[in-house]
C-alpha cells in the first residue's frame, strides 16, 4: 500500500498527481509545480515520520515549498511572464468529449478563494480526511470542513452560471 | 446534514489530475539516491574518524608507556653514622652494650666536642624568679 513508508515510488504514484495539482494552485506552470513537488517530496522523504500523519505532513511540505517558491525573487520575473500567457496544459485529464466540462470546472476552481481551493484539492483529489487537512494546514478540522462546504457551494454556483447560455 | 452523495463531489472525484511526469520521477530518484550516498559517505567518514582517533589514542598510550618508564629509585641505604659523631640515644645504647666504660668515654668525648657547649655550670631551678622577688610577690617580709 502507498501509505506504508517503505517505497517512495508508491507514495509518489499515490499522491503525486494531487500534489502537483495542489502546487499548481499557486504556481503558474506545471513545470514550476513539479519543481515544487520535487523539493517537497525529497524534504518529506528525508524524515517521513516527523509528523504523526505522514500524508498530512507530505501535503504540508508541498504548501511550505510553494510558499518558499513564491518568495523566491529570481522566480518573480518568470512567474509574471508565465501569468501573461496562460499555460495550455489542462489541470485534469479524461475523455475528449468532456473536455469542455473539465475546462469549465478548472475555470471555476481557479475562481475560488485560495484557502477554499487548497482544501478542496486535498479532500477530493488527495483523499485526505478533514483532520488530515487540518493537520497539513494548521487549522481546526471544523474550519477545513466549512471551507470545503463553501468551496463546493461556490463551485456549484460558478458552474451553474457557466451552463446558462 | 444530508448523507446523500453530492453529484458535484462525484463529478469532481471522477476528474483525474495527470500523472507525474517521468522527468519528475527521475529527478526525485536522483536526489534521493544522492542523499543516500551522502549519508553513506558521512557514515563511513564517521567510522573512519572514530577508528583513527582510537588508533592514535592507542598508539599514544603505548608510546607513553615505552618512552616514560617509571624510574625505580632504590631506597637510600641508611647512612653509616659514626658512633662518636652525634650524641644519639642508639649510639649510647650500643656503647653501653659493649661496656659501661666505653659509654663513659663517649659521654666525655661528646661533652667536649658539642658545639656551643658552655663549660660553666648552669643553675637549674623550678622558679625563674629569685627568692627575694618571690617573697616580694607573696608579701612575706
Amino acid at each position: 500500500m502507498a501509505d506504508r513508508l517503505d517505497d517512495w515510488a508508491d507514495w509518489l504514484d499515490r499522491h503525486g498527481p494531487a500534489l502537483v495539482l495542489l502546487a499548481r494552485q499557486w504556481v503558474p506552470t506545471r513545470a514550476d509545480a513539479e519543481d515544487v513537488v520535487q523539493e517537497a517530496f525529497v524534504r518529506f522523504w528525508r524524515d517521513p515520520h516527523r509528523a504523526a500523519d505522514p500524508a498530512a505532513y507530505l501535503y504540508a511540505c508541498v504548501k511550505r515549498c510553494t510558499l518558499d517558491w513564491q518568495r523566491g525573487r529570481a522566480r518573480r520575473a518568470r512567474r509574471e511572464a508565465a501569468a501573461a500567457r496562460p499555460e495550455g496544459e489542462p489541470l485534469f485529464t479524461g475523455p475528449a468529449e468532456q473536455a469542455e466540462r473539465r475546462a469549465a470546472i478548472a475555470t471555476a476552481l481557479a475562481a475560488l478563494p485560495a484557502d477554499q481551493r487548497e482544501v478542496l484539492v486535498m479532500k477530493v483529489w488527495g483523499g485526505l480526511s478533514f483532520p488530515q487537512i487540518a493537520d497539513a494546514l494548521g487549522i481546526p478540522a471544523n474550519t477545513a470542513a466549512s471551507r470545503y462546504r463553501y468551496a463546493l457551494a461556490k463551485l456549484r454556483e460558478e458552474l451553474a452560471e457557466e451552463s446558462v447560455p | 446534514m444530508s448523507d446523500a452523495p453530492d453529484p458535484l463531489e462525484g463529478e469532481l472525484a471522477a476528474l483525474r489530475p495527470p500523472p507525474v511526469s517521468p522527468e519528475l520521477r527521475r529527478k526525485i530518484a536522483d536526489r534521493l539516491a544522492r542523499s543516500r550516498r551522502a549519508w553513506r559517505l558521512a557514515a563511513v567518514a564517521g567510522l573512519i574518524a572514530v577508528g583513527l582517533t582510537a588508533a592514535l589514542a592507542w598508539r599514544a598510550g603505548g608510546r607513553r608507556d615505552k618512552a616514560v618508564p617509571v624510574p625505580v629509585v632504590p631506597a637510600p641505604a641508611p647512612a653509616a653514622v659514626p658512633e662518636s659523631s652525634e650524641p644519639t640515644l642508639i649510639v649510647y645504647r650500643r656503647a653501653l652494650a659493649r661496656s659501661p666504660e666505653e659509654l663513659d668515654a663517649m659521654l666525655d668525648e661528646h661533652a667536649t666536642l658539642a658545639p656551643n657547649s658552655n663549660p660553666e655550670p648552669v643553675a637549674a631551678g623550678a622558679f625563674a624568679r629569685s627568692g627575694r622577688q618571690l617573697r616580694d610577690l607573696i608579701g612575706d617580709d
